[in-house]
C-alpha cells in the first residue's frame, strides 16, 4: 500500500524562484489550485521503492502528460558520496533503485516532471488552468525543462528528522503539545510556547537545557507512538508510513525494540537516543 | 563501475575516530596536553600508529591494498604525480564509493602505509601544504616555539595532519575526504578520468582530463565542491562528466586560458546552475549535456 505525500503549490515555499514557463511547486503561483502528489510504496529490501507520481489541478501538465510531451523522473542523490542519479520513465509509477554501495548517506529523493523533448505551446489561461499573468504567452521548453517539482524528501529522518516545531501563542510559558500527523509519509507536530520555541532555535549544540528539552520532546513522540500503534492485532497499519519504516528501522539498527514489540519502553528509548545532558560540575577554588 | 558485490574494508571506528579529531582541534586543547602527546607521536611511526589506534580502534575488514614504498618521497605523498595517482587508484578501485567518502577508512589506509613503510615517516603528515617545510621540522618548531604563537603553531600543525591524513570533516566538511587527503584525492580524481573515459569516442583523451582536475588545488576543490554539496549543480554524474569533459575539449582546443582560473570556473558554474535551476540536465544525453556546456563554456 502506498502512502500519499502531497505538495500544494498555495503552500509556503523557502524561496520563490522565475522560470520562463509554468511551473507546478510549492509556492509558485502559476498553478493556482495544483497540487503535485507522490505515492511512496516500500520494498522490504532497503533499496529500491515504488513511486508514483499524480497530478490535480493543473490541466496543463496533465495534457502534456496524455500528449507524452513530459516524462515522469525522480533524482536519487547522496551527495557525501558524488552521487546522483536520475530516474526517467514514460508512466506515472516507476521503480526507483539504487545501490547502497554507491550511497555514503542515506538518500535524498526528488520527483518532478521534465519536458521529454524541446517544444512549444501558446498559453490559454483559462484553458490550461493556469495564472492570467501566463495569457497568451508562447513558451519554449526546451528537453529536460522541469514542469513540476515535488519537494526532496528522504526515507531515513530519524525522529529529529520528523519533528516540526510550530509556535502557539496560546500555550503557557515553558509549555509543549505534541500531536502526530498523518501527512508527509507521518511526521509530529510540535505545538511549543514562544519561550521554548526562542529557545530551541537559539539553543547551542551541546546546550544540556536545549537537549533535555529534546529528550522530553522524542519521549512524548514515542509515547505517543506505542499509544497509536503498540497493539497491532496483527495488522501493522503504521507500516504504510515511510518515515515510520525508516524510523523502525533506524532503532533497529542499533539493537532497539520499536513501538509495536514487546518490551518497547518510549522513555529508555527516547534516552538512549537523546541522553540528558548534565550540567557541568562547578568547581571549587 | 558496479560495486554492489563490494566487501567489507577495514577502516577505523567512525565514531571514535570523529570524536577524536573533535577533540584534537577542540578550542581548549590548542597547545595543550592532548596535541601535544599527538605531535610528539608524529615523530615516531610506531608511536603515530599505536595513538591512533588507541583513540580510534580498527574495525575488522579486507584490509585496502598499498602502493609499494619505494615510490613516495615526503614531497610525492604531499602532492603525488599522475602516475602515483593513478597507481592508487588501480590499486583501490574495488572500494565502493560508500566507503571512499569515509575519513574513518582512509585514515585505516594511511595508517598501513606507515606501517608498511610506504610513508617514510608519519611527519610527513604534518608538512607544510604550500612551502617546502619538511613536517619533522614543522612538528619540532611547534613543540618548542615559545609565546603566544606556541598554541597556534601546534593547532595548525594538528590540523595537517589530521586533514592529510583521512581529511577533517569536522572542520571542513564533506568536501575534505575529497580535496584534503591525497590517497582520497587520488581515487576521487581518478575515478572521475576512469568514468569518462568508459564513454569512449565521446570522451577527450586522458591527458586531457587529467589536466583538468589537476589544474591545482583550489580548481579542484571549486569542482568538488560543486558536486558534494546538496542541491548542488554539478551532481549528476552524467552532469559532472560532462562538464568535466567539455572543459578538457575546450582546453586541448584552444588552452582555454581564462577557464584555467579557479574564479572563472566559479563563474561559469554559476552560470551552469542558473540554467540547471529551471532544466534537469540529468535528463540529457551525455552528448546533449556536453552540448549545452560546451556552448556556456564558449563565452568565456
Amino acid at each position: 500500500m502506498a502512502t500519499w505525500m502531497h505538495a500544494r503549490s498555495s503552500d509556503p515555499a523557502p524561496g520563490s524562484r522565475g522560470f520562463p514557463w509554468p511551473v507546478l511547486e510549492q509556492g509558485n503561483s502559476s498553478f493556482a489550485e495544483g497540487v503535485y502528489s507522490v505515492g511512496v510504496e516500500h520494498s522490504r529490501r532497503g533499496w529500491s521503492f515504488n513511486l508514483t507520481h499524480k497530478i490535480d489541478g493543473a490541466d496543463l501538465i496533465s495534457r502534456w502528460i496524455a500528449e507524452r510531451k513530459v516524462r515522469f523522473a525522480c533524482a536519487v542523490a547522496a551527495p557525501a558520496s558524488a552521487y546522483r542519479e536520475l530516474h526517467v520513465c514514460a508512466s506515472p509509477a516507476q521503480a526507483i533503485r539504487w545501490d547502497p554501495y554507491d550511497l555514503g548517506e542515506p538518500p535524498l529523493f526528488t520527483p518532478m516532471i521534465v519536458a521529454a523533448r524541446e517544444f512549444e505551446h501558446a498559453i490559454n489561461a483559462s484553458a490550461d488552468s493556469v495564472s492570467p499573468l501566463w495569457d497568451n504567452k508562447v513558451v519554449r521548453l526546451p528537453k529536460g525543462a522541469r514542469v513540476a517539482i515535488f519537494p526532496t524528501f528522504g526515507l531515513q529522518p530519524g525522529m529529529s528528522g520528523i519533528l516540526d516545531f510550530r509556535l502557539d501563542e496560546k500555550l503557557e510559558s515553558g509549555s509543549f503539545r505534541i500531536k502526530p500527523s498523518d501527512e508527509d509519509g507521518f511526521r509530529f507536530k510540535v505545538d511549543l510556547a514562544k519561550d521554548l520555541l526562542d529557545y530551541l532555535r537559539g539553543a547551542r549544540k551541546n546546550d544540556p537545557a536545549g537537549a533535555n528539552i529534546m529528550t522530553h520532546i522524542v519521549s512524548a513522540a514515542f509515547n505517543r507512538l506505542k499509544e497509536e500503534y503498540g497493539e497491532s492485532d496483527g495488522e501493522e497499519v503504521w507500516r504504510a508510513y515511510p518515515n515510520l519504516l525508516a524510523l523502525a528501522a533506524q532503532l533497529e539498527s542499533q539493537n532497539l525494540k520499536h513501538w509495536a514489540e514487546d518490551g518497547f519502553s518510549a522513555e529508555q528509548t527516547a534516552t538512549i537516543l537523546y541522553p540528558h545532558k548534565l550540567p557541568a560540575p562547578e568547581m571549587d577554588d | 563501475m558496479a560495486s554492489s558485490q563490494s566487501a567489507q574494508y577495514a577502516e577505523l571506528g567512525e565514531v571514535e575516530y570523529t570524536a577524536f579529531h573533535k577533540k584534537l582541534i577542540a578550542e581548549k586543547e590548542r597547545g595543550g596536553e592532548f596535541q601535544r602527546e599527538f605531535l610528539t607521536a608524529l615523530k615516531d611511526n610506531a608511536r603515530f600508529v599505536e595513538c591512533v589506534r588507541e583513540n580510534a580502534p580498527r574495525i575488522a575488514g579486507e584490509p585496502a591494498a598499498t602502493i609499494p614504498g619505494a615510490l613516495l618521497t615526503e614531497q610525492s605523498f604531499k602532492d603525488p604525480p599522475k602516475n602515483v595517482e593513478r597507481m592508487i587508484y588501480d590499486r583501490l578501485k574495488d572500494i565502493p564509493p560508500k566507503t571512499a567518502c569515509r575519513i574513518s577508512f582512509w585514515a585505516e589506509v594511511t595508517l598501513l602505509h606507515i606501517e608498511e613503510g610506504a610513508i617514510g615517516k608519519a611527519s610527513w603528515l604534518a608538512a607544510n601544504g604550500s612551502m617546502n617545510e619538511e613536517g619533522a621540522e614543522r612538528v619540532e618548531k611547534a613543540l618548542t616555539q615559545t609565546g603566544d604563537a606556541r598554541a597556534k603553531a601546534m593547532d595548525d600543525c594538528v590540523r595537517a595532519a589530521l586533514r592529510r591524513m583521512s581529511g577533517l570533516r569536522a572542520e571542513r566538511g564533506s568536501r575534505s575526504v575529497f580535496v584534503d587527503a591525497p590517497f582520497a584525492r587520488a581515487w576521487w580524481r581518478e575515478r572521475i578520468i576512469a568514468r569518462i573515459l568508459e564513454r569512449g569516442d565521446e570522451a577527450e583523451g586522458r591527458a586531457a582530463l587529467t589536466n583538468v582536475v589537476r589544474i591545482n588545488q583550489t580548481y579542484w576543490e571549486r569542482l568538488i565542491v560543486m558536486i558534494v554539496s546538496r542541491g548542488s549543480v554539478l551532481g549528476s554524474v552524467n552532469v559532472q562528466d560532462a562538464f568535466i569533459n567539455s572543459l578538457a575539449k575546450r582546453f586541448k582546443e584552444d588552452g582555454g586560458a581564462a577557464l584555467r582560473s579557479a574564479n572563472t570556473l566559479t563563474s561559469a558554474l554559476r552560470r551552469f546552475s542558473a540554467i540547471s535551476a529551471a532544466r534537469e540536465l540529468g535528463a540529457l544525453e551525455f552528448s546533449e549535456i556536453g552540448a549545452v556546456a560546451d556552448e556556456l563554456l564558449a563565452r568565456f
